[in-house]
């Protein structure tokens, strides 16, 4: 196990070397910070194995390495759209990875303890939900940025967790209907902030991990079922009063009238997977800059320009890798809150994915969302790093 | 010179790669579908012989006991007997260094092994283990 591990470990390293070489020829003669972003990256992998395998050999060391893949693909392509993005990410990088140590070192044993805390979850949900759309300013058509002093990051992105975190522990003990009322009504309340904010990938986000929370929890098919006809009642509803959601229809159900104006983005986009192929156009050989975005929601379609349909298909692949894994500590937690806590966590990663990769080849209606661990950004990073470092926790087995 | 065409080998380098590590990622995944956690423990299971109760383990159900496997009729007991002559809390199964343990948690009615009331033993395959009106035996088949 630990000599495929290493193994494992090693190609990675073969990976990220061809990938920094390939950009350090890039540039005439040869671009020394490639060289250093490899090194960087190789001694972060080595040293958080190192440390995981120390002090925790029971924990599931793939979990990790799988998301440095991500990241990893990740920094090759914003190193090749913009290295001053890049160089941030990679800081960004550095702190996730150490608030994900910190996390798995620090935490004293049983999660469940965390548990009682319910109400704090309840209330941080409601005001990270909220906060956004009373002091928030507008990115890109979605309300949902907040900028305190020189920091601006997204609060919805913390909600999340904070919701996931209280659903947890409110329905961790779930025996009668009338506990399902009061985690009904918090689902309802950030459902509703995130339409009047706009972030409609969020509130796509916020309803896939509820229902499969609560059904998770309950084990009944008929809240899932009360679930998607409410959705689809409400959907109705926000698309008959809300021009956006028109829009995003509109462009999702035939981009081709409106190419020069309302889905430019999504078109770009497709066109860059298209003539991206199987194999890609070479790192540096395509044209990124027609797609909009493209260091965060659009890095899939940049991606599979230049790398190759191949490698979107991996990243796929190594998302649902990440989420098997994900799940199967979750099914060897102990206790209730832990399981579901991790299923909840797994199945936002998971989401996020489908979402933004539906997104931006036009399979649903594009919403913008970064693409967990690869697109770049601050917040969302450092939330999956955190996401990331509770699962790492509960596969750790506690006792 | 200028290098940056080999961007057209290099695709091709990285694509292949990646697969690569993906077939290695899943065959190291592979091996932990055959045992429940690799390494952890010797992959033994409960059989169940007579279920009193009917409600929610049928006559030879297969449960595997991983690590640690606990029984009693609190609804956070890993394995749930929900008769009213099993104690809340009243027995778990471990596996510490190298052999599964039995032990009885100050049971009322308590636990027994081959006929006998137990308060902690070591398990082999084959034992029959009573709680109740309910009957396991202990196997180590795949």
């Amino acid at each position: 196990m630990t000599k495929k591990l290493r193994m494992f470990q090693f190609l990675i390293y073969v990976f990220l070397f061809f990938g920094f070489l390939n950009l350090g020829v890039l540039k005439k003669p040869f671009d020394p910070k490639a060289g250093i972003f490899f090194g960087v990256l190789v001694v972060i992998i080595a040293l958080t194995t190192w440390i995981l395998k120390r002090f925790y050999p029971m924990g599931d060391r793939i979990i990790f390495l799988l998301t440095m893949l991500l990241c990893s693909i990740g920094i090759i392509m914003l190193y090749r759209l913009n290295i001053k993005l890049a160089t941030k990410q990679l800081a960004w990088l550095l702190l996730g990875i150490l608030a994900f140590l910190f996390v798995v070192l620090f935490l004293k044993r049983g999660l469940a303890q965390f548990a009682r805390l319910k109400y704090v979850f309840l209330a941080g949900t409601i005001m990270f939900m909220s906060l956004a759309t009373f002091i928030g300013y507008e990115i890109l058509g979605a309300k949902n940025w907040v900028k305190i002093g020189p920091v601006s990051f997204q609060p919805s992105e913390f909600g999340k967790i904070f919701l996931i975190l209280y659903l947890a522990s409110a329905l961790s003990n779930v025996n009668t209907r009338k506990k399902l009322i009061e985690p009904g009504i918090v689902i309802s309340i950030s459902l509703g902030f995130m339409v009047i904010q706009r972030d409609l990938g969020t509130a796509l986000i916020i309803f896939a991990v509820s229902v499969t929370m609560v059904y998770l929890a309950t084990s009944k098919k008929l809240y899932v079922l009360v679930s998607l006809g409410l959705f689809a009642s409400g959907g109705a509803a926000s698309y008959a009063m809300f021009d956006h959601i028109k829009r995003r229809i509109m462009i999702w159900h035939n981009p081709w009238p409106y190419v020069y104006n309302e889905s430019y983005q999504l078109v770009q986009s497709m066109y860059a997977i298209a003539t991206g192929g199987l194999f890609g156009r070479g790192l540096g050989m395509g044209h990124p800059g027609y797609v909009a975005v493209n260091e965060s929601d659009f890095i899939f379609s940049v991606i599979c320009e230049e790398m190759g349909l191949l490698m979107g298909f991996a990243i796929l692949i190594l998302h649902f890798l990440l989420f098997y894994r994900s799940i199967r500590s979750a099914i060897h937690a102990e206790n209730n809150f832990s399981k579901l806590l991790t299923a909840g966590l797994s199945v936002m990663i998971a989401t996020q994915t489908l979402v933004i990769v539906g997104g931006v080849t036009g399979f649903i209606p594009l919403t913008g969302i970064t693409l967990p661990f690869v697109s770049s950004g601050g917040t969302s990073l450092l939330i999956s790093f955190l996401s990331l470092s509770i699962i790492q926790k509960v596969s750790e087995g506690e006792d | 010179m200028d290098f940056s065409s080999l961007s057209v080998v290099f695709r091709i380098v990285l694509v292949v790669l990646i697969f690569i590590i993906i077939l290695y990622a899943l065959k190291i995944i592979s091996k932990d579908l055959k045992r429940g956690k690799p390494g952890k423990n010797l992959g033994w299971k409960l059989r169940m012989e007579y279920s009193a109760d009917k409600s929610s383990l049928e006559d030879g159900e297969i449960i595997p006991i991983g690590s640690k496997l606990t029984i009693g009729r609190n609804k956070n007991n890993q394995m749930v007997l929900p008769s009213r002559a099993v104690s809340n809390f009243h027995a778990k199964i471990y596996f510490e260094d190298g052999r599964y343990m039995l032990e009885d948690m100050d049971s009322t009615n308590g636990t027994f092994v081959n006929g006998n009331r137990v308060d902690k033993k070591s398990l082999q395959p084959g034992d029959e283990i009573r709680i109740s009106e309910t009957v396991f035996t202990v196997t180590d088949d795949d």
